[in-house]
């Protein structure tokens, strides 16, 4: 899936000097797995999920003679433009109702609810299965830095063994392992906080 | 005890985080293969505009890699009076002959409307067309496959035939400012005026127009035979362009253009600003009925409706919120529910539309702007209305 050292230098070498075939290389590698992190993030809106992809890749074709493999991989490059875009849709959607409902649904939820996040007590089972938890989390995910993303999503959606995340990210496996100790640190935190914000004004559609 | 945490944190975040894949949409086929597309030419005009900009010269690298979007198509078209070197084939007129082409530069650089239409010949027959406006600082090209593309100086939204819009991303007339039609629709690279292209003089003179024509620079020979620039013998403006290429046989794109104001799409050009006078008022009571408000004089827009009533702030208080809709020509709704406090004479503004919602699914998008007036009688006032489709 992902391209290897070598093969990255060559392409943004030819990116540089505005290669047509080295532009589609990127895209054809990329275009999907990007796809299906942006939807990750953003749900089930497929029309929104469209016109983020469409804003990353033509953010990315503006300054891809820019990027320089020596700073980090096409994918890390790739993800933080796309991350940003994601972080953009969502300040868009500072009034979404669909946020505010699963914010609404989670405050009235019975239990001891931080003790689930912090996993101190079990969650119950259509909790976890419900669709608002997982706007919850969508959008608690969208406000972490992009290498924390990419951490969580193939580590625990994608179930990537530590070393081969490790080999993608060009660091050894005991990094990676602290640095998911705390992107998942991050991420309780980010929960944590959109539950507590109760939107003060809501726009919504009629 | 640590480590046992540990694998519980793991195993917890691991249970919320599955969720992200529940309802997330797969990579649509279709999309992906038009972005490839268009993001390739992205990158293509890119890296043509880059090597632009580092030269700091009228000339571009690629026929091809600047034709990113119709709008910019007619802008590659002028780039290329500017960028050619010149080679004199003067058949001089009797009056006109010495006649430069500073002259027709300097009164390009006055216009600030332009009605243009873009031909594309390919074997004698036109393969496709485009018919475009500039006005006001605003570029719209309508494609004939439906398509659409409007530059408002900060955006350039394209939407299809169908209403959908398709791509919204920066302007690309947005980095200029202040600069003519001719600059803008050149993206500024009329400003680099060539010291030989000004001294040009027509290689033809008719009885009611010059022809001047320009060789192409040596980088785009490859796709450009030459370009041929038809204009105005009274009014000494660009008429016609006509690029003649050699990559394709019998190829040639044609530009015609006029700088009378035809009926340019009121829509898109005649937005209002709130400074300006109210479309509508009309008097409305707090936690009453909803209140229409005849809107006129803002194309496509028939009224407005607002309810005001009160709501609890934590904090605050009571305050004033409102609902409004807005109803078109064509008789349909769109509205919001604006649960935020509204402050007397104080501006709000309100924005409803998409391509989705109206029921004809065609790309609308209405902003509003309204002051609520306080009067004598208490929980009445006075709401003004500004209305416009962006």
């Amino acid at each position: 899936l992902y391209l290897d050292k070598n093969t990255e230098r060559e392409i943004a070498k030819d990116l540089q000097k505005g290669s047509r075939q080295a532009w589609l290389r990127l895209y054809e590698t990329y275009a999907k797995p990007v796809w299906r992190n942006i939807a990750r993030l953003m749900g089930d809106n497929s029309a929104a999920v469209a016109d983020v992809v469409q804003e990353t890749f033509l953010a990315a074709a503006r300054s891809a003679r820019n990027f320089d493999p020596d700073r980090g991989s096409l994918w890390a490059w790739l993800w933080t433009i796309a991350n940003r875009q994601v972080a953009l849709y969502y300040r868009k959607q500072k009034s979404n109702p669909v946020l505010a409902q699963a914010q609404n649904w989670w405050t009235s939820l019975d239990g001891e609810k931080l003790d689930w996040i912090d996993a101190k007590t079990d969650a119950p089972p259509d909790i976890l299965q419900s669709r608002q938890l997982a706007t919850l989390v969508r959008c608690a995910l969208s406000q972490l830095p992009g290498e924390y993303q990419t951490l969580l999503l193939a580590k625990y959606v994608d179930s990537q063994p530590a070393d081969r995340i490790a080999e993608q990210m060009s660091c050894s496996a005991v990094a990676v392992r602290s640095k998911l100790a705390r992107a998942r640190k991050a991420f309780q935190k980010a929960f944590k906080k959109i539950i507590r914000s109760a939107p003060g004004a809501k726009e919504v559609s009629l | 005890m640590n480590e046992q945490n540990d694998k519980q944190v793991n195993k917890r975040v691991s249970s919320f985080l599955s969720a992200v894949d529940r309802g997330a949409i797969p990579p649509d086929k279709q999309s992906l293969n038009k972005l490839q597309e268009q993001s390739t030419a992205e990158f293509l005009a890119s890296s043509a505009d880059r090597i632009l900009q580092s030269e700091k010269t009228s000339t571009i690298s690629s026929w091809e890699t600047i034709m990113k979007s119709p709008i910019t198509k007619l802008a590659a078209a002028a780039v290329i009076i500017v960028a050619v070197i010149l080679r004199l084939n003067i058949t001089r007129g009797p009056d006109m002959a010495s006649v430069a082409w500073a002259n027709v530069a300097t009164n390009a650089k006055q216009v600030d409307f332009v009605h243009f239409y873009e031909l594309k010949f390919r074997k004698n027959r036109i393969n496709n067309s485009l018919e475009g406006w500039f006005a006001k600082g605003k570029v719209l090209a309508k494609k004939d496959d439906g398509t659409t593309f409007y530059d408002d100086g900060k955006t350039e939204t394209v939407i299809d035939k169908h209403g959908e819009q398709i791509r919204k991303g920066p302007s690309d007339l947005g980095n200029i400012k202040g600069l003519t039609f001719f600059e803008k629709i050149t993206q500024g690279l009329m400003q680099y005026e060539n010291e030989d292209m000004l001294k040009q003089v027509p290689s033809h003179v008719g009885d009611d127009f010059l022809i001047y024509r320009f060789d192409p620079p040596e980088r785009i020979k490859e796709w450009v035979e030459d370009v041929a620039i038809t204009v105005g013998r009274n009014s000494l403006l660009p008429i016609q362009m006509k690029i003649r290429r050699k990559d394709q046989a019998d190829a040639y794109d044609l530009y015609i253009l006029d700088y009378e104001a035809p009926e340019r799409p009121v829509e898109f050009f005649d937005t209002q600003s709130i400074t300006e006078p109210p479309h509508g008022k009309g008097e409305i009571v707090l936690d009453d009925e909803e209140v229409v408000i005849d809107i006129s004089d803002s194309p496509g827009i028939k009224a407005v409706v607002i309810r005001l009533y009160s709501k609890y702030f934590e904090n605050m208080g009571e305050l004033n919120v409102f609902d409004a809709a807005v109803i078109t020509t064509e008789g349909f709704r769109r509205g919001i529910a604006r649960q935020i406090p509204w402050q007397s004479n104080k501006e709000d503004k309100f924005s409803v539309g998409d391509s989705k919602h109206w029921p004809d699914k065609k790309f609308r998008h209405v902003t509003a702007k309204i002051m609520l007036r306080p009067t004598e009688k208490k929980g009445t006032y006075l709401v003004e209305v500004r209305c416009w489709f962006d």
